[in-house]
């Protein structure tokens, strides 16, 4: 009978941390959405979205750039960082010799460990000289921001790709080789097929890394509020527009921040509930 | 600046470290920094034939000049307020033109 009570305290006890931690969650939300949506409604969410200045002095507050920047950032580090992941989530799971893979992967899980400031410097330091002196352009570019981008999400991408490729029943594998196909064939035809909904799942989380990343991008986009033409032009993304303007504005210049945070918000959402329904077609 | 717009092609940098690394590595990049920032790495600007430094700028020859404003919420008190008089006293104006930033002290002794 005592025994009962406490088990009962204890679950309650668990139940009330697990939802703080949702709470915090909620706090936040709660903030930016009471903070940004009024603001919204007073600019107007056609001009708000779809306004292509944003000269806070004088009253113009349009985000069409810097979405626009965070999507191109965005689809540059995933066209680098997919084919790369993948890859090597393929190699450390098939061919990578046991004692190698103890070395490779703790070195993959310290490229997930490495600030984002390291990154920044490193690509304002030696990629933005290279991009700058060889393509020509600012340097300070979305192909600059990209790469490192691309190899910021790689962690991510890898480790769990890697994870639902060892997670196949063993019978996939030899089923294929069985059937006459090389292991190339069966890696590519039966595999990578079999763990789609981890890979996808593990694409659309290295998205959301790289939608969310700040620090790095502030040091390597060159932050310019125009609408982006190329990739070798700076551009300014949701996440950076926060992070260089929130230091100095007030009034109506800090509330548009944090209805950029709310835009950020629901691109966001959008990506993990499509990142959800995706990945469950696939298995289905 | 006055009431003119600042190009929206212009590249921001967040710190004045940052512009000047750019600066530097950019044969084509203008910049501006403080000027207690400047290093061997960049070259100051004269401007209508005025070099940057602390006499131009105490005699006001020197334009592109911002001053360092202190902001309150309310009138200040306590440690606020002697933060603020032991700022304006010589021996942290000293400090400051030691960090390269013109001091105001000279404005009021000189004249």
């Amino acid at each position: 009978m005592k025994l009962e009570i406490r088990e009962k305290i204890i679950e309650k006890i668990l139940l009330l941390i697990a939802l703080s931690s949702i709470s915090i969650l909620a706090l936040i939300a709660f903030f930016i959405f009471g903070e940004g949506i009024p603001f919204i409604w007073k600019i107007g969410p056609v001009d708000f979205l779809f306004g292509e200045r944003w000269v806070p002095s004088q009253g113009e507050f349009g985000i069409l750039p810097m979405i626009v920047g965070s999507f191109w950032v965005t689809f540059g580090a995933l066209l680098l960082g997919i084919p790369l992941g993948l890859a090597c989530a393929v190699f450390l799971c098939e061919w990578t010799p046991p004692p190698a893979a103890m070395i490779l992967r703790p070195a993959i899980q310290l490229l997930a460990a490495i600030p984002s400031v390291i990154y920044g410097f490193w690509g304002l330091v030696v990629l933005v000289p290279l991009v700058r002196n060889y393509l020509g352009g600012p340097g300070l570019s979305i192909l600059s921001g990209s790469i490192i981008l691309g190899f910021m999400v790689l962690p991510t991408i890898i480790s769990i790709s890697e994870d639902s490729l060892r997670a196949l029943s063993p019978s996939y594998k030899a089923g294929g080789l069985a059937l006459g196909a090389t292991h190339w064939q069966t890696i590519w035809r039966v595999l990578v097929p079999a763990a789609k909904s981890g890979i996808v799942s593990s694409i659309i989380l290295g998205m959301g890394r790289a939608i969310g990343e700040t620090m790095a991008m502030i040091m390597i986009l060159g932050n310019a509020v125009k609408m982006p033409a190329s990739f070798l032009d700076s551009a300014r993304t949701l996440t950076t527009n926060i992070g260089i303007e929130m230091a100095y504005a007030t009034g109506d210049h800090r509330q548009a921040l944090f209805a950029t945070g709310v835009i950020l918000f629901f691109i966001i959402m959008i990506l993990n509930s499509s990142a959800i329904v995706l990945s469950r077609r696939r298995v289905g | 600046m006055g009431k003119e717009e600042i190009n929206l092609v212009a590249l921001v940098q967040d710190s004045n470290g940052a512009i000047r690394q750019v600066v530097s590595s950019d044969p084509n990049a203008i910049g501006y920094i403080s000027l207690g920032l400047v290093n061997e790495k960049v070259k100051a600007l004269e401007i209508s034939g005025v070099e940057p430094s602390v006499k131009n700028i105490e005699s006001g020859r020197y334009h592109l000049v911002r001053p360092f404003l202190f902001i309150f919420s309310s009138e200040p008190a306590g440690e606020a307020k002697s933060f603020l008089e032991f700022v304006i006293s010589p021996e942290a104006q000293k400090l400051l033109s030691k960090e390269g930033l013109v001091p105001i002290v000279s404005k009021f002794s000189g004249g």
